[in-house]
């Protein structure tokens, strides 16, 4: 419990110095939020008080210091403030935008996860023969593409060549939303988390294949294998729990891998998704939204750590005395 | 396996569904699904995802205005434009002004309700103007000192300077209940329009039903479907057949869908380059463009029908000011396509070519830089084009993507492009008029004392018909100093379904959103 | 007469113990490597001559399918599509070159700093930390909205966020090399710090880091070329291999799928290619992994 209680007070402390981070990286920019906001014709259409007006709306020329420590102080009363963009509040459109992302990122992180982790074994248990080299090749090619552009390859063969699944966006067009079935979401998730899945598969097979290799060398298979233990054997009872650690870490330090794909996907699908909004907050200068959303995924992110240290304790009886990693 | 690993175990493989299943419920409050047959009273229009109004239906945050100038469907206005951009009246019957233009009496009908039953009177009228002027943050009304309801039907509005257009601004706001109002009015608009707002999922779309107590002719159409899709997905959404009428561009346009035809609004969305008019100081001007008889020299050298069909692949007319068929348009802007008398020009002006072929006067080479907004693609493509076509004329030009925190600063020494049209005249005032505290215009440098003058004048004008003829006086500067080289009107292009009668749509300002539903209450379909 | 041992019955000419070329693992790894260092170049210098004729447009020329005078097709503003994007990849490479040396040098200044110093050891940690806690394409778009958007953010922004793990292997070997036997007999002898660095342990950190060096380039081009596409790097008349691919993205309905599938393809050649050049190196320089 004193492990727990450290390591969360430890994630507190990064996330207040990632809060910090973000909010000088934000206010150092110089772009400017009207111009990218307000619209050519319209701000030409303004006076001068007006500009003014929307220079005070925007933040424009506010001390930092004092606007990160207002932005702080609200944020930890649960207040996100309003996003500029969306002019609703930060944590509705971000409740909104990470329900549709959900779906899409905890289904490619567990598929790739799963997958990935078969693939590995199946590669580390037939080295260097032609399965280990197909799945060697394959991690290889697939770890050379962007996501986006594999994103744009399914599209084209998908959805436009033959036509099975939607282009985009993730509701049926034109659909009133109380007649949108789970189904219909569904179908609009599926290329967008196969896309995700996809591209998450190479790195976590290719470490795993490492970790099954490693295990196959050392001196108990060998011994194991004297002894005369058949491979499923020695699949199941040796490799398996000698892996399963270091995949459960992989698999939750992959969190920050998927989010980033999801960024790149939902831009491709024109998924109304958190990446998405993390983009049109970018380009747009929203800094509230911004704030929010990274706030919100390092919070994730550093879970998901924190998590793995835990399961960590789970699984191997020797880590549960509460040693650190060396 | 231990009990705690199992029960790990458990939970790990539980939680996703669980979470999966909560994802999966609908957003909205369960209305009774109403079926998406094909009547005769409904249509489905697609627009682009800048045409939601994010801060919701509220005239003070752009809704009608802005960027789009629109009818706002679910509100009245006081006046409204014709389809030759004229005056008339939708709630005013009366609209008259004091001899000083400082006083504007409007007096407005009394049998209008809002669709929450309670009738619109000129306390509602007066409400509004006051509160867009305090927190609207797309229009200007820093001419509006206050608005007064003198009794139900009389509303006076007070204005800080003379103001003759003052009925093209109240064309476009749209009157909000005083009783209903709230920040969250946006989500939840209350007016006394054609249309209300039946359902909006943001993000997708937004349903409008006919308002069944309006006060002018009923709509014919009784539900209008609006959707908010990228261009791609407004194709892939007629592909489909699941729209009556999307919104398209020129790089689509030659497609043939089936059940479909190309339906083309003229429009006064125009993009223009900015030739900035005097030397280079430091911060502002430019030497080469400083010239007027290269000014004068590249307007007429520049042929607009090739950008067209270039470009536009058709789909546009030529430009030659801000305001083009508008009412206070002066027509001696237009200019003939003439190479030659443009290279004659040029020489005249003693820019001689050199042996790379570009010319040169007193030492300074002919080169410009021609920027344009990094988002935008038809521009992108008019200054390249544009480019392509001053090297025939001998002048070295390059195209440069800009984001828009720089390009106003760079638009003071480069050339730019940019992209106006709006359905008031104040938009030249903007362009044109020097600012009193650089003595200079504000997006180009630009300074002619007689066309100040005349804006002036035609602002102060007791008439509106006075102030067009102003209006087109000042223009005769312009066309002499072409501080502005106008170059297209780019026509808005939407796939319509056979058997859809979209009525007659006056000259679209710009921006490609709203203003082709402004009469979607006339649209009807045959058989 | 002599009794001599009857030879064995040999065949006529029996084949050599070995044929006359052969190549082994290692001979293969530099063959291997020096092809792929080979091609990048080609393609850097083939990009770099083609800058002029990929920025030229042709509006009677546009969106034609690929040909024999257009190998590629041309874009929607009837440029060529080969040009644009050898001249593309050329930049890529260039600058993948770029930010992962600067990265690497980071990478090698502040592994090296928290293997000699506690505090900053600590510091480095929890920088490492800090810096990882934010997903990384996250972590580009806010530097690259820090410093504006345009081509120095897309630099700065990947420089900044890949040195991480080139460190913290440094680290690891500085801290290994501290404690091997033949350095704390040269500190005992007397040999100064200097001597001790660039006499012990260069040489061995030099062969890790040039192989973290190389097999950062395909990290860097795609992530340059993802924030690109995503719209914060160069402006679109630039021929870099994200926004050919972002543009690529409105045809694709239209059925113009050479637009985004040859300039992919390329991208993907020229990242294998680091890949390959980057594996050859390890195996080179560290020849127990080739068995792995």
């Amino acid at each position: 419990m004193r492990f727990v209680a450290k390591t969360s007070l430890r994630m507190a402390l990064l996330l207040v110095c990632v809060s910090i981070l973000a909010f000088a990286l934000v206010s150092a920019s110089p772009v400017d939020p009207l111009g990218a906001n307000v619209g050519q014709a319209a701000l030409g259409s303004m006076s001068v008080e007006q500009i003014a007006k929307l220079e005070t709306y925007w933040g424009v020329n506010e001390p930092p210091v004092r606007r990160y420590l207002a932005w702080a102080g609200d944020f930890i009363r649960g207040d996100m403030g309003i996003s500029l963009l969306y002019r609703r509040n930060v944590a509705l459109v971000l409740a909104e935008k990470a329900s549709n992302s959900l779906l899409l990122m905890l289904s490619a992180w567990i598929l790739s996860g799963a997958l990935g982790f078969a693939l590995g074994i199946a590669a580390g248990m037939n080295r260097e023969k032609t399965a280990d080299r197909l799945i060697q090749g394959y991690c290889a090619l697939i770890a050379s593409m962007p996501v986006f552009w594999l994103a744009l390859l399914l599209l084209t063969v998908f959805a436009v060549l033959l036509r099975v699944l939607p282009i985009g966006l993730s509701v049926p067009i034109g659909m009133e939303s109380a007649a949108v079935t789970f189904a219909d979401r569904l179908r609009h998730a599926t290329l967008p988390a196969l896309t995700l899945s996809v591209a998450g598969i190479a790195n976590i097979a290719l470490h795993t294949r490492e970790k099954v290799i490693d295990v196959m060398s050392s001196d108990y298979v060998l011994f194991a294998m004297a002894r005369g233990e058949g491979r499923r054997s020695i699949l199941r009872l040796h490799v398996l729990r000698n892996v399963l650690l270091p995949a459960v870490t992989l698999q939750f330090a992959s969190i920050s891998e998927v989010f980033g794909g999801s960024v790149l996907v939902e831009q491709v699908f024109s998924y109304p998704g958190l990446g998405q909004t993390a983009v049109r907050a970018g380009l747009g200068g929203d800094v509230p939204l911004l704030m929010g959303i990274t706030v919100v995924s390092a919070i994730i992110v550093l879970l998901g750590n924190l998590a793995a240290n835990i399961l960590y304790g789970v699984i191997d009886p020797r880590m549960r005395s509460g040693r650190e990693r060396a | 396996m231990t009990r705690v690993k199992r029960l790990t175990i458990m939970i790990l493989a539980v939680a996703p569904a669980i979470m999966v299943g909560c994802a999966g419920q609908p957003k909205h409050v369960a209305e009774p699904p109403t079926e998406t047959e094909k009547a005769s009273d409904s249509v489905v229009v697609v627009m682009g995802m800048n045409s939601e109004p994010e801060a919701g239906f509220d005239p003070a945050y752009g809704w009608g205005a802005g960027e789009h100038v629109h009818e706002p469907l679910i509100q009245s206005t006081l006046t409204a434009t014709t389809a030759d951009l004229q005056i008339t009246n939708d709630l005013a019957t009366d609209v008259g002004s004091s001899d000083n233009g400082l006083l504007w009496t409007v007096k407005i009908r009394g049998d209008v309700t809002f669709t929450d039953g309670e009738p619109l009177t000129a306390a509602d009228v007066a409400f509004t103007y006051n509160t867009v002027k305090n927190t609207s943050s797309v229009n200007d009304f820093t001419m509006l000192d206050k608005a007064v309801a003198v009794d139900d039907t009389t509303v006076e509005f007070h204005m800080t300077r003379p103001f003759s257009i003052w009925p093209y601004t109240m064309a476009i706001v749209g009157i909000v209940p005083a009783h209903a109002y709230s920040p969250d009015y946006g989500g939840q608009p209350v007016g006394s329009g054609r249309y209300m707002l039946k359902q909006w999922d943001k993000g997708q779309q937004i349903i409008l039903e006919a308002n069944p107590d309006y006060y002018g002719k009923a709509p014919q159409m009784k539900k209008v479907t609006i959707l908010f899709m990228s261009e791609d997905s407004s194709f892939a959404a007629v592909k489909a057949g699941e729209a009556d009428l999307a919104y398209t561009a020129a790089s689509f346009a030659e497609q043939a869908i089936k059940g479909y035809s190309l339906f083309s609004a003229a429009s006064v969305d125009n993009r223009v380059l900015n030739l900035p008019a005097i030397p280079f100081d430091g911060e502002k001007g430019n030497d080469v463009t400083s010239d007027p008889a290269f000014r004068k020299a590249v307007n007429i050298g520049l042929n607009r029908e090739q950008m067209i069909l270039a470009v536009l692949d058709g789909h546009g007319t030529p430009a030659y000011r801000a305001c083009d068929r508008m009412p206070w348009y002066n027509p001696n802007a237009v200019v003939e396509y003439d190479q030659k008398a443009a290279i004659a020009l040029l020489e005249q002006a003693g820019w001689i070519a050199g042996a790379d072929g570009i010319r040169e006067k007193e030492g300074l080479r002919a080169e410009v830089n021609i920027l344009y907004p990094a988002g935008d693609s038809v521009r992108q493509a008019l200054a390249a084009e544009c480019c392509n076509q001053l090297k025939v004329l001998g002048i070295a030009a390059a195209f440069e993507g800009v984001g828009w925190d720089v390009a106003y600063d760079r638009a003071q020494s480069e050339i730019m492009t940019w992209g106006w049209g709006a359905h008031t005249p104040m938009e030249l005032y903007n362009i044109y008029h020097t600012m009193s505290d650089t003595g200079l215009a504000t997006y180009s440098p630009y300074a002619n004392a007689a066309v100040d003058r005349l804006m002036d004048e035609a602002l102060a004008a007791d008439s509106l018909e006075k102030s067009y003829a102003l209006w087109q006086q000042a223009q005769e500067g312009m066309i002499e100093d072409v501080p502005w080289m106008w170059l297209v009107n780019i026509d808005h292009l939407y796939w319509v379904r056979e058997g859809l009668a979209v009525a007659e749509q006056k000259l679209h300002p710009h921006g490609h959103g709203w203003s082709i539903v402004n009469n979607v209450d006339r649209w009807s379909w045959s058989a | 007469m002599n009794v001599q041992a009857k030879e064995p019955a040999r065949r006529p000419n029996p084949p050599r113990a070995t044929p006359r070329f052969q190549i082994n693992r290692r001979q293969f790894a530099l063959i291997l490597f020096l092809l792929a260092v080979l091609s990048l170049t080609a393609v850097a210098i083939a990009g770099d001559r083609c800058a002029s004729i990929a920025m030229e447009t042709d509006f009677t020329q546009k969106n034609l399918a690929p040909c024999l005078s257009h190998p590629f097709g041309t874009d929607w503003m009837g440029r060529d599509m080969l040009a644009r994007t050898l001249t593309g990849l050329s930049l890529s490479v260039r600058l993948g070159l770029l930010t992962a040396t600067a990265s690497a040098a980071i990478a090698a200044l502040m592994g090296s700093a928290a293997a000699m110093n506690k505090t900053l050891d600590a510091l480095f940690s929890w920088l490492i930390d800090l810096v990882m806690g934010v997903p990384h394409i996250l972590l580009l778009i806010l530097i690259s909205f820090a410093c504006g958007r345009g081509f120095r953010g897309v630099v700065i922004g990947v420089t900044l966020s890949h040195w991480m793990s080139l460190a913290r292997v440094i680290r690891s070997e500085v801290l290994q090399l501290k404690q091997s036997a033949y350095v704390q007999i040269a500190a005992k002898l007397g040999a100064s710090h200097l001597r001790i660095v660039l006499r012990h342990m260069v040489p061995n950190l030099l062969p890790q880091f040039l192989v973290g060096l190389v097999l950062l380039f395909p990290h860097a081009i795609l992530h340059e070329a993802s924030i690109t596409f995503l719209g914060f790097g160069l402006p679109p008349e630039q021929p870099a291999v994200g926004i050919i691919l972002s543009e690529s993205m409105q045809y694709l309905v239209m059925g113009r799928w050479w637009l985004a599938v040859f300039p992919g393809l390329l991208l993907v050649t020229g990242v294998l290619l680091f890949g390959v050049a980057g594996n050859c190196l390890r195996s080179l320089t560290n020849p127990a992994s080739a068995n792995e």
